[in-house]
């Protein structure tokens, strides 16, 4: 059967890279979930699958991810670095636990709303904004 | 015919892929992969509650995030 031209293996032969069966690994766990991962996070997750697998595979194969603009790398501050795979490529913003490290995602049309509003009156022209909102999560607050 | 998602397949049933309800980024995700519109999909294994959904397309398993679990619809015969 031919592949269509984003095909993961079509994606690496481009690349020069061979299939890894670990590459994989990391690849289908990390774009068929939705979770931010750090890279602590997702090696941990795959490791339980492949426990030869590396940290520096598990960040290399994100980079890669990312450079395919598959994942979205996302720092929130200088020690929490997240990925998140492509989703909507629909705007949203961010909750950050300042204790885990948890990220919530939000959307709120007002919020939006307001923002436009708030430019409009400081004749500000946007291109695009981030808000993240820094706290503790549920679970971090008991 | 039955839609469903693929969280409530049981556990060794076969259903074709009806319909992905996500925006590009996830579209294009599921693309890579060669999940989309018309594969057969086998649900694996039943999940625990909130865990990962374990499916088979073409040769390859595999295990999806419950969130997305439900954006793909199948139709089972
Ligand atoms: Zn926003
Ligand atoms: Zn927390």
């Amino acid at each position: 059967m031919k592949e269509s031209g984003t095909s993961l293996e079509n994606l690496l032969k481009r690349e020069g890279k061979k299939n890894s069966t670990k590459r994989n690994l990391i690849i289908n766990s990390f774009l068929l979930d939705d979770r931010h991962y750090s890279v602590e996070e997702l090696h941990q997750r795959v490791k339980e699958l492949n426990p030869k697998i590396s940290l520096s595979t598990v960040y290399r194969t994100l980079k890669l991810l990312t450079a395919w603009g598959l994942a979205y790398e996302r720092r929130f501050d200088e020690k929490n670095i997240r990925f998140e795979p492509a989703h909507q490529a629909e705007h949203h913003d961010h909750l950050v636990c300042l204790k885990c490290g948890e990220i919530l995602e939000f959307k709120d049309p007002r919020i939006e709303k307001l923002q436009e509003r708030v430019a409009k009156r400081y004749k500000f022209a946007v291109l695009r904004h981030k808000l993240e909102l820094y706290g503790y999560c549920r679970r971090c607050q008991r | 015919m039955r839609r469903i998602d693929l969280t409530q397949m049981k556990e060794n049933e076969k259903g074709i892929i009806v319909e992905l309800l996500g925006g590009c980024g996830f579209l294009r995700r599921l693309e890579v992969l060669g999940i989309r519109k018309g594969k057969e999909v086998k649900k694996i294994s039943k999940q625990v509650l909130g865990g990962p959904v374990i499916i088979q397309v073409g040769n390859t398993q595999v295990a999806l995030g419950c969130g997305m679990a439900r954006k793909i619809i199948v139709e089972i015969k």
